[in-house]
C-alpha cells in the first residue's frame, strides 16, 4: 500500500508541477498592462510558478516512498506530503490567489486541479502514516 | 474476533488484490455519480433558468428560437428584432396579465473599450418588467437607475477597477444574480434607458456603436392570468401577431432537452459496458484470489469454519472493499464535479448547477449500494465454489 | 472414540480414471492412545487422518465420532463438533499469515460460539507459555521460525480444548533437531493432558513416541494393530 501511494504522489507530483503553468492566464493570453504599457503577468501565473516548487517536493517524496523500507522513514516522508499538499491547496487560494473572475481559465482549471491535488496528497500521506505505524516490527 | 475483523485483517494483508477490488469499486461508484450529478444538474440548472425568466410564455420573432435559446442557457450573444408594436397586440389578447419587451444586445470582442468581451447584454423595460424588478426591489429596495447594472454571478469588473466599461461606456455594477448554472450568469441587464444611452454615446466613445434598431424590440416576456389556459393564449398570439413565436416556458431549451436525451443514452450505454467489465474483473480477481486462497479456506473449515462461514467471509471481505473503494470514488467525484463544475460547464456546452446537500446525500448512497451489489454479484460465484470445495482437496498441492 | 468401519476413499481423476487412496480400512482409536501412523507418499495415511477429521467425505464406509455417524450432520452440526473435539495440525505452514500469533491461536474459538474475551487470553497466554512461545504474542508468522510456526499451530489446535488432536506429517518441514522438539512436545501434552493423539509421519524412527503403530500402504492398513 505504501509502495501504491508513492506512485500516486509521483503522478500528483506531475499534475501539481505541471498542469498549472499551461492553465494559467498568461498561457491564455491573458496579462495585466500598467499605465506605463508593461505587461504583468496575473498572480495566477506565480501560483503556477510556486507550484513547480511543490511538484519538485511531492515528486522526491514519491521516489523516496517508493525506495525506502523503514517505518519512520514512511512516517517523515508521509509528513512532507502532507504538508506539500497543503501548500498547493494554499497557494491558490491564500497565499497567492488566482484571478477573481470565474470565467478565467485559472479559475476554471489551475485552482480546482490544485486543490483536487493537494487533497488527493493529504490523503495518500494519511494513508502512508496509518499503514506505516500498524506494522512495527517485533523485536526479539 | 469476529467475522468482520478476519475479513478486515485479510484485506491488509493482500494489499494488491484488495487494490485492484478496491480500484473497481471506486471507478464505478465516481463514473455513476458524476454521470448523475452531471444529468440531474443540467436538469436543475434549466428548470432554475425557466424559474429566473419568470415568463410563462416568451415571444420571438419566428425562426429565432434556437439562438434565443442559445443565448439565454448559454450566455452566447445573440441579435434579433422584431417591431415594437408586438408589445402592444400581445397585452390585449385576453389571458394576457403582463406582456414586457426585452432588447438583446452584446458587447464587442476583444475591444479596448469594452472590458467584458463578447459578453450578452439584457435590456429591459422597467415599466412592465416582472422579473428583475422584483428581485431588486427585494434585495436592493430600489430599481436601477442610468448607468447602473445588474450582472448574473459571474459578471465581475475588471482587475483593479470599480466599473465595467461597455462600448466606452462605465456602468456600475450594484449586485449579482444568484447563480443559475446558464447563461443568465454571464449576462448583464440593464433599463432601456441605460442601453439607449450607451449606444448614443458609442458613436463616439466606441470602437464601433452599439446599434439599436429603432422601434425594435427582441422578445417579449409573457406573463399570463391565473387560471388562463396557456395553449390557447399561445395560439391566440400565433393568429393574432405575424412573423413571431411564441415558446411555452415548459417547452422552453427544447434542443437542450434532446441533446441531454443523447447524452444520457449515450452515457447509460458506457456505464453499462462499464459495469459489465468491472464485474467481470472483479470476478477474475476474486477467483484468482479464492484459488490462491484455498489451502488456508481449508485450513479455517479443518478448524470448524461452516461451508457458510467461508461463504460470509469472502462476501464480507469483498463489501468492505467495495464500501472502501466505492467511498473513496465518490469523495473523489463529488469533489471533482465541485471544484470543476465551471469548466464542465463552458467544455460541455450544457447548463450545470449542483444538487442541494439532501439530493447530493441521495446519490451517495445510491453510489454506494451500487459498488456494493457490484463487487457482491462479481464474488458470488467463486464464494459459491471455494466455500462447497471438500477441505481435504483444497489443502492438496 | 473415534471408529472407522470399513472406509474407503476413491479420487475420480477424470471420466472412467479413479485413484482408491483407502480401501476397506477399519480404525478403531480409543481414548487417551498415541497412535503413530507410517507409510511412504501415496500409501493413504494423509486421507485415512482427513476422513478420521470429517473433512473429506468417504466413498463408502462410516466414520463415527463418540458413537455419532459425522456424514449423518449436517455441515454446521459437523463443523461445530469439528471445532469442539478435534484439534489439527498440518504439515504444510498453516497459520494465517494476515495474523498474529494471538489472532491465529484464538481463531477456533469464533467457530463454537467463542468464549468471553478475558477467557481466551487467558487460554491463548497459558498455551502459548506451554508450547515456549509466551513472549510472541503479536508476531506475525512470517517473523517466527518453522519451528516455532509449528508450536503455534499446537497451540491453536489445543485452543478449544478438543479430545483428540490429529497430526498430520506435522515435523517433514523441520530439521532434525527441531522435529525432536516437536516430537517431546507431542509427547509431553500426551502424558500432562491425557490428550488422544493420531499422527501420520513417513519416519519409522518416530514410531517409539507412540502407545501403538499402524503401517500402511496402497490404501490398506499393512502391519499393526487397527
Amino acid at each position: 500500500m505504501k509502495k501504491i501511494m508513492g506512485g500516486v504522489f509521483i503522478v500528483l507530483a506531475l499534475v501539481i508541477g505541471i498542469v498549472p503553468s499551461f492553465t494559467d492566464c498568461l498561457s491564455q493570453g491573458l496579462a495585466l498592462t500598467t499605465t506605463t504599457g508593461l505587461t504583468v503577468p496575473m498572480k495566477c501565473h506565480w501560483t503556477a510558478v510556486a507550484s513547480i516548487g511543490v511538484g519538485i517536493i511531492l515528486g522526491l517524496v514519491g521516489i523516496f516512498t517508493l525506495l525506502s523500507k523503514r517505518n519512520e522513514t514512511f512516517r517523515t516522508l508521509s509528513g512532507i506530503g502532507g504538508v506539500s499538499g497543503a501548500l498547493a491547496i494554499a497557494f491558490p487560494t491564500v497565499l497567492i490567489g488566482v484571478c477573481a473572475n470565474p470565467a478565467h481559465y485559472c479559475n476554471m482549471v489551475e485552482k480546482p486541479t490544485l486543490i483536487l491535488s493537494g487533497i488527493l496528497a493529504i490523503t495518500a500521506s494519511a494513508v502512508i502514516f496509518g499503514a506505516s505505524r500498524k506494522n512495527m516490527e517485533v523485536v526479539g | 474476533m469476529n467475522l468482520f475483523q478476519l475479513a478486515l485483517k485479510n484485506i491488509s494483508g493482500n494489499t494488491f488484490r484488495s487494490f485492484v477490488v478496491a480500484l473497481c469499486a471506486l471507478l464505478l461508484a465516481a463514473f455513476a455519480l458524476f454521470t448523475t450529478l452531471l444529468l440531474r444538474g443540467a436538469e436543475n440548472s434549466l428548470r432554475l433558468a425557466i424559474d429566473r425568466l419568470g415568463a410563462d410564455i416568451v415571444v420571438v420573432p419566428e425562426g429565432t428560437e434556437a439562438k434565443v435559446e442559445g443565448a439565454l442557457l448559454m450566455g452566447v450573444p445573440t441579435k434579433v428584432w422584431m417591431p415594437q408594436d408586438v408589445v402592444k397586440k400581445i397585452a390585449t389578447i385576453p389571458g394576457v396579465e403582463v406582456a414586457s419587451p426585452q432588447l438583446y444586445l452584446a458587447t464587442l470582442t476583444g475591444a479596448s473599450c469594452c472590458s467584458v468581451s463578447n459578453m450578452f447584454m439584457i435590456a429591459y423595460d422597467p415599466q412592465t418588467d416582472f422579473t428583475i424588478t422584483p428581485w431588486l426591489m427585494q434585495k436592493m429596495g430600489k430599481g436601477l437607475r442610468l448607468g447602473e447594472v445588474v450582472g448574473g454571478s459571474y459578471i465581475f469588473p475588471s482587475e483593479g477597477y470599480q466599473n465595467i466599461k461597455v462600448y466606452g461606456y462605465l456602468v456600475t455594477l450594484k449586485a449579482n444574480l444568484e447563480p443559475t448554472g446558464t447563461g443568465l450568469d454571464q449576462t448583464l441587464f440593464m433599463t432601456f434607458s441605460t442601453a439607449q444611452d450607451v449606444s448614443s454615446k458609442s458613436t463616439t466613445q466606441a470602437l464601433a456603436p452599439l446599434e439599436i434598431p429603432s422601434n425594435s424590440i427582441s422578445s417579449v416576456m409573457v406573463k399570463v392570468l391565473p387560471g388562463s389556459d396557456l395553449h390557447a393564449v399561445s395560439a391566440q398570439i400565433m393568429q393574432t401577431v405575424p412573423g413571431v413565436t411564441p415558446i411555452e416556458s415548459a417547452n422552453m431549451f427544447q434542443s437542450y432537452r434532446k441533446q441531454m436525451t443523447g447524452l444520457l443514452k449515450t452515457i447509460l450505454v458506457v456505464m453499462g459496458i462499464a459495469w459489465g467489465l468491472s464485474i467481470v474483473l472483479i470476478g477474475l480477481v476474486f477467483s484468482m484470489a479464492a484459488n490462491e486462497r484455498r489451502k488456508e479456506l481449508g485450513v479455517l473449515r479443518a478448524l470448524g469454519a461452516t461451508r457458510r462461514f467461508i461463504f460470509q467471509s469472502l462476501l464480507a471481505e469483498a463489501s468492505l472493499m467495495a464500501i472502501i473503494g466505492a467511498a473513496a470514488g465518490i469523495f473523489i467525484a463529488g469533489l471533482a464535479i465541485f471544484l470543476f463544475r465551471n469548466f464542465i460547464m463552458v467544455s460541455l456546452g450544457i447548463p450545470f448547477l449542483l444538487p442541494s446537500a439532501g439530493v447530493f446525500t441521495l446519490w451517495v448512497g445510491a453510489g454506494l449500494l451500487l459498488a456494493l451489489f457490484s463487487v457482491n454479484l462479481a464474488a458470488l460465484l467463486p464464494a459459491i465454489k471455494i466455500s462447497r470445495q471438500d477441505p481435504a482437496v483444497a489443502m492438496r498441492e | 472414540m473415534i471408529t472407522l468401519d470399513s472406509i474407503t476413499k476413491t479420487y475420480q481423476i477424470a471420466k472412467g480414471n479413479s485413484v482408491p487412496a483407502v480401501r476397506g480400512v477399519d480404525l478403531e482409536i480409543d481414548r487417551g492412545e498415541f497412535i503413530i501412523i507410517v507409510g511412504r507418499s501415496g500409501s493413504g495415511k494423509t486421507t485415512l487422518l482427513n476422513l478420521a477429521a470429517g473433512l473429506t467425505r468417504p466413498t463408502s464406509g462410516k466414520v463415527m465420532l463418540e458413537g455419532t455417524n459425522l456424514w449423518d450432520l449436517s455441515d454446521q452440526q459437523q463443523s461445530f463438533l469439528r471445532s469442539q473435539r478435534i484439534g489439527f495440525v498440518f504439515q504444510f505452514p498453516s497459520l494465517l499469515p494476515t495474523l498474529t500469533v494471538y489472532d491465529n491461536v484464538i481463531l477456533p474459538t469464533i467457530f463454537c460460539g467463542g468464549t468471553s474475551n478475558g477467557a481466551e487470553h487467558a487460554r491463548a497466554a497459558e498455551l502459548l507459555d506451554k508450547v515456549g512461545l509466551a513472549d510472541k504474542l503479536q508476531a506475525y508468522p512470517r517473523q517466527l521460525s518453522a519451528g516455532q510456526q509449528q508450536r503455534v499451530v499446537i497451540a491453536r489446535a489445543l485452543m478449544n480444548k478438543p479430545q483428540v488432536l490429529l497430526a498430520d506429517e506435522p515435523t517433514s518441514n523441520l530439521d532434525e533437531q527441531t522435529e525432536l522438539e516437536i516430537m517431546e512436545l507431542f509427547r509431553d501434552l500426551h502424558t500432562s493432558l491425557g490428550i488422544t493423539i493420531v499422527m501420520v509421519t513417513h519416519t519409522r524412527t518416530l514410531v517409539s513416541y507412540g502407545t501403538r503403530y499402524i503401517e500402511m500402504a496402497n490404501g490398506l492398513v499393512v502391519n499393526g494393530k487397527a
